[in-house]
């Protein structure tokens, strides 16, 4: 897919080519890790294939027709290292781009009991549960670049929502 | 559709739709993603005022927003103005004016009287910013949540859009 879909939909310039790397590096996690042999949705995509489609669909200015920024590329790098870095047994999010420019994966079981994971500038994860009736939400930092690991409470609070 | 001489203040009891553009806006329950209430950069949310409107002419400003926009309608969702405003927005009468004929006639877009915009709130903190993402994920979600499920566009009156 994902190679020839930059092509199409990037051109040829410094952009396509980092994109298209961005994709090869994506295929190969499919390849390689765990995580990636994880689903989503009905059509049973490999979640890299998946998140690369909803950044595309998001990574042009104005998007949306209401002013969106473009989801810039980094987003989607640090979308794939959080998920790749959360245990196996929590299923595969789905993705968007947000108007702000950041890009989101959402964990979504019913209408009370989601998270959803904003990811920001500069390594900042800003996040927003409903589990029933409390509504927690915050910030945390995360740079897979430093070796960090997923934020222990996303964890904790996919623990919540998927308990049976 | 309301007069557009004399456009009155959206009231607490009036419904809002909100349209739901292009498949990712919609989760496989039927109901609207989170993050297509999040604002753009501007912090205003287009909505359309229900006031004497038909479900006719509500239809064709979402086909309007489709085409404009060359993306599928899937459907909309209605809101209460005063639950968003219990959630802290502003409700704001915005009607828009027809473009001009000189604009080219695929971006030209058309009157519209109903058009309100929801306007999210400032951090106290930082005059003229947003809240933080954090609290506008949450109201975002608390509407979802108490909203219903997203509404199909009519099959008999659908009409394709055109392409841009």
């Amino acid at each position: 897919m994902s190679s020839s879909l930059c092509r199409k939909q990037f051109g040829a310039g410094p952009d396509a080519r980092r994109l298209e790397r961005l994709a090869v590096e994506n295929q190969n996690r499919q390849r390689d890790s765990l995580t990636f042999a994880r689903s989503s949705g009905p059509s049973r995509q490999p979640v890299g294939e998946t998140l690369f489609e909803a950044w595309a669909d998001s990574s042009k200015a104005n998007w949306d027709g209401e002013g969106a920024r473009a989801v810039p590329p980094d987003r989607l790098q640090t979308a794939i290292a959080l998920v790749e870095d959360l245990p196996p047994r929590f299923p595969a999010p789905e993705g968007c781009g947000d108007r702000d420019g950041d890009f989101s994966l959402e964990w979504y079981r019913g209408p009370r009991r989601n998270i959803t994971v904003s990811i920001g500038a500069g390594g900042l994860l800003h996040w927003a549960a409903l589990i029933g009736d409390d509504d927690p939400r915050g910030t945390w930092r995360y740079s897979p670049e430093a070796g960090d690991g997923a934020p222990e409470m996303l964890g904790m609070i996919l623990g919540r929502i998927y308990r049976s | 559709m309301l007069d557009t001489a004399a456009v009155p203040d959206v009231g607490d009891e009036e419904i809002l739709a909100r349209f739901a553009i292009g498949k990712r806006a919609v989760r496989a329950d039927g109901t609207l993603k989170d993050n297509e209430l999040l604002p753009p950069p501007s912090g205003k949310l287009s909505v359309m005022r229900h006031l004497e409107a038909t479900e006719q002419e509500i239809w064709d400003e979402g086909r309007e927003v489709a085409r404009l926009r060359a993306k599928e309608l899937v459907g909309r969702i209605d809101l209460n103005a005063g639950e968003c405003r219990r959630v802290d927005l502003q409700v704001i009468k915005a009607p828009l004016v027809a473009d001009p004929p000189s604009k080219p006639e695929p971006q030209r877009r058309l009157a519209n009287p109903n058009h309100a915009d929801l306007v999210f709130p400032t951090a106290a903190a930082i005059p003229g910013t947003l809240l933080p993402k954090a609290d506008q994920m949450a109201i975002a979600k608390a509407l979802v949540a108490n909203s219903f499920r997203v509404i199909p566009p009519p099959m008999d009156t659908e009409k394709k859009t055109p392409a841009i």
